[in-house]
């Protein structure tokens, strides 16, 4: 009997102390570097998401490497130094492109396809089926080592579209503009259209801003063909948008309507989009600003509006048809943001090895996923519609801010989250507002073939010079400065000093990478 | 004999300056921090420059020196390069001509402030002008940048209030080329006279009163007393402030420039620092923008040692 007594209480001695020794067990810390520092120590999501992942056996702790603010270039600022100083990377560096002067610097750990198939499957087969070409952002395309993983964003490789005021649509008796020659017609009643009824007849129908991305005017080059600055395929040659003939037909329509006033003359100083569609001034916008979840019902976009015009309707169309029915505006391509790992821990397999479990688990867990992208529902955020359980979130009172958010959250919006890096259809779906999928897919748009922000040696060494070069060419024509055929000077210039070395470059890089 | 008497000659010269030192610890002292900045970070961080002479690969875990140490010799390469690219003569040509604009316009700027306001009667509208005349040093240039944008745009600017009062077309005078670097030196008149005044201002102060009353007794007038006497007081700081600026002809600014320009102007705005800033932090291409920090450096040098020169052959005192 004693014997059996002293077995018990042994056992239940054993059976207590086993969890304690459980949660005595030091958590294993890992550092982040994140993009945009979307989250920094102290965020809810860097306090609670350690919490939720032992629930599924994952004893870790976050610490978050700063690196400034929420604002992207300064990010850029404090990375590259980090890189000229040598300086330490963390466990898991979120970047927008994997960046090879890190890789030459020795920041990144080398991982294989087989590594990613294994400790991430479900990921690897989702991003197999998203885009064939992913496995190619996996890797430093200057000699196809792996070093990251890749997300996309959830709403397609093409996800931005044009706006219009439905109110001055109506207005002018005229329906959303499908061709390029009825789009210049809105324009031109847009120029003799008092819509606010100051007497100043400041109206324009379509800008664009010194915050364009890239050249700006998108959607005009896209009728024609055409993308500056981006790399395009056409029929298997690899060619910068900007030496295309549609190119230069483009021009010479912008110049056109900048010599007739039907653009406005601050096009290269003052002009910022979406804030003269707000003040009321500018009768539709596109390019970076048309990005399709921030124009429905809780959107940036949407919201910035009507709080402004209370009175304005606005309506979301796709882009207009060029002469040879193409059309579309700039986008990011399929790739979004890098996933790579230090380079110290190609010494700790095991460590490495967590990561992309941890990952994989966020990713593919939807309590975890919804932590890691949204917060705690009901109190940061909850679906649009009330009581539903799928469809489109919005942020809740505070929250709502843009800052604030990131600062105490740690979470930007759906796709843009600093812990679940990569994810997968199966869960993220969901949580997509149906409407902002139905505006991505008005275009097919035009992305950079060989990848937004994939750099090479020749790009990083030419393509600064280059651009401003073709920046301050394209505005000279556009205003006048200079005569359309000042482009074929221009395109002889460009190839002549680096244009074409840069160009040879990208075409072995897409005949390796992305033309099989 | 001679010798021991050299020995002691030095042995006293140490021993007098040791009891300086030991008099004047405290002062001593106070200047340690500064002299010790001064030597981090004037002169330690010239061991930098060797980056401008070899392909700078950093590599994690190794010190700077390392790094630098590591890295692949390249000699003049990064030199060559930017006075054969597509940009660098003519971010050379911008720096050079807009430094050389402020020179001769910003330069005299306010010395004319400073004598004018020298000759004011009332205490009171001096102050008022001076206090005016400081206040846009205070300001960023983020905020003028952004606030001469508003102004001079020619779709909604106070410009096109102008424009329209007079029956013109509104001008787009940060979108212009041609207006460009006129309006950068505007700008830096605007903001910076009154500051650069001071110094001019306190320079008439100590002009011995005198000489006025000597010139008085001549028969002089006022505007003759600012020519005769007046001006000849303040020439020595002026040639003074002069050699300074023109060590810095290399220095367009950065803050202006970059705060201001645009894609339309930038062949006629982008100057050095706003280059190397883009290669050298954005594209991250270290080696090639220290080499053009280097060659900046190298011709402020010159540019001081020469004016210096000039200064000392027309019988002014020099800096050197």
């Amino acid at each position: 009997m004693k014997k059996i007594l002293a077995l018990t209480l042994a056992l239940a001695l054993l059976l207590c102390a086993w969890p304690a020794a459980l949660a005595e067990e030091e958590p294993t810390t890992i550092t982040w570097i994140i993009t945009q520092d979307l989250a920094t120590n102290g965020s809810w999501t860097t306090e609670h998401l350690p919490e939720l992942l032992k629930k599924y056996g994952f004893n870790v702790e976050f610490e978050v490497i700063p690196m400034g603010t929420h604002d992207g270039t300064d990010w850029d600022n404090v990375f590259n130094t980090y890189i000229a100083s040598g300086g330490a990377p963390a466990d898991i560096i979120q970047t927008g492109a994997l960046n090879t002067n890190a890789v030459d610097a020795g920041w990144f750990c080398e991982i294989s396809e087989e590594m990613i198939q294994t400790y991430m499957p479900q990921y690897y087969q989702a991003a197999l089926d998203i885009y064939e070409y992913m496995p190619a952002y996996f890797k430093d395309l200057r000699d196809g080592t792996v070093y990251c993983l890749c997300s996309w964003n959830m709403f397609g490789p093409c996800r931005h579209t044009m706006v219009y005021r439905q109110d001055w649509l109506d207005q002018l008796g005229m329906s959303v503009p499908t061709t390029i020659e009825e789009f210049e017609a809105f324009l031109r009643a847009c120029r003799t259209t008092d819509f606010n009824g100051d007497g100043e007849f400041n109206e324009y129908g379509y800008t664009s801003g010194t915050n364009s991305p890239f050249c700006g005017f998108n959607e005009v080059f896209g009728a024609y063909g055409a993308q500056p600055l981006v790399w395009m395929n056409k029929d298997g040659q690899i060619v910068r948008g900007e030496m295309t003939e549609g190119a230069r037909q483009a021009l010479e329509t912008l110049a056109r309507w900048y010599a007739e006033d039907l653009i406005p003359k601050g096009v290269n100083t003052t002009e910022t989009r979406r804030d003269g569609f707000n003040q009321g001034i500018r009768g539709s916008y596109g390019q970076g600003d048309g990005y399709a979840p921030a124009l429905v019902q809780g959107g940036q976009n949407y919201e910035e509006f009507y709080a402004a015009q209370p009175d304005g309707e606005m309506v979301v169309a796709p882009c207009f048809k060029g002469p040879n029915g193409e059309s579309g505006t700039i986008e990011w391509g399929a790739k979004k943001y890098v996933t790579c790992f230090g380079s110290h821990l190609a010494d700790d397999p095991e460590k490495l090895q967590l990561c992309m479990e941890m990952l994989e688990c966020i990713a593919t867990n939807e309590e975890l996923f919804v932590a890691a992208m949204l917060g705690e529902q009901g109190v940061h955020w909850d679906f649009v519609e009330e009581g539903a359980t799928s469809g489109a979130t919005t942020f809740l009172g505070d929250y709502t801010d843009y800052n604030y958010r990131l600062d105490t959250v740690g979470v930007r919006e759906m796709s843009e989250s600093a812990f679940c890096t990569v994810w997968v259809p199966q869960v993220y779906e969901k949580y997509l507002d149906p409407k902002a999928v139905e505006y991505a897919s008005y275009e097919t748009g035009y992305f950079d073939v060989i990848g937004n922000g994939v750099t090479f040696d020749e790009q990083i060494e030419y393509t600064t010079d280059l651009d401003n070069l073709t920046k301050e060419v394209f505005m000279d024509i556009i205003t006048g400065e200079q005569p359309i055929t000042y482009y074929d000077e221009y395109v002889e210039t460009w190839k002549a000093n680096g244009g074409q070395i840069m160009t040879d470059a990208a075409q072995e890089i897409f005949d390796n990478y992305f033309a099989n | 004999m001679v010798q021991s008497s050299r020995n002691i000659g030095v042995r006293g010269r140490a021993k007098r300056l040791l009891r300086a030192c030991v008099k004047h610890h405290n002062l001593l002292l106070m200047m340690l921090p500064a002299l010790a900045t001064f030597l981090i970070f004037r002169y330690g961080a010239m061991f930098g420059l060797a980056m401008a002479f070899v392909d700078y690969k950093a590599k994690i875990g190794q010190s700077f020196l390392q790094n630098v140490m590591g890295s692949e010799w390249v000699g003049l390469k990064y030199f060559e390069q930017f006075l054969t690219s597509l940009n660098g003569t003519q971010v050379l040509r911008n720096t050079l001509l807009i430094s050389l604009y402020k020179i001769v316009f910003c330069f005299p700027a306010p010395i004319l402030l400073a004598i004018m306001l020298n000759e004011l009667q009332s205490i009171r509208f001096k102050k008022v002008v001076q206090t005016v005349t400081y206040l846009p040093h205070f300001i960023s240039w983020v905020v003028l940048a952004g606030i001469l944008r508003m102004v001079l745009s020619p779709d909604y600017g106070v410009s096109v209030a102008i424009a329209n009062l007079f029956g013109t077309t509104p001008v787009n005078f940060i979108g212009n080329k041609s207006y460009f670097r006129g309006l950068l030196v505007v700008t830096e008149i605007w903001r910076e006279v009154g500051w650069n005044s001071i110094i001019y201002l306190a320079a008439l102060t100590g002009i011995d009163p005198g000489l006025y009353e000597a010139a008085i007794i001549d028969g002089a007038g006022r505007f003759k007393r600012i020519i005769h006497v007046t001006i000849p007081c303040l020439v020595p700081t002026i040639v003074i402030m002069l050699i300074l600026r023109t060590g810095t002809i290399m220095d367009a600014g950065f803050d202006q420039v970059y705060n201001m320009y645009n894609n339309s102007v930038r062949s006629v705005a982008e100057i050095i620092d706003t280059y190397i800033y883009e290669k050298g932090i954005i594209d991250t291409q270290y080696s090639y923008t220290t080499a053009i920090g280097l060659f900046k450096s190298v011709i402020g040098l010159g540019m001081v040692l020469l004016t210096d020169r000039i200064a000392k052959s027309l019988g002014q005192q020099g800096v050197a």
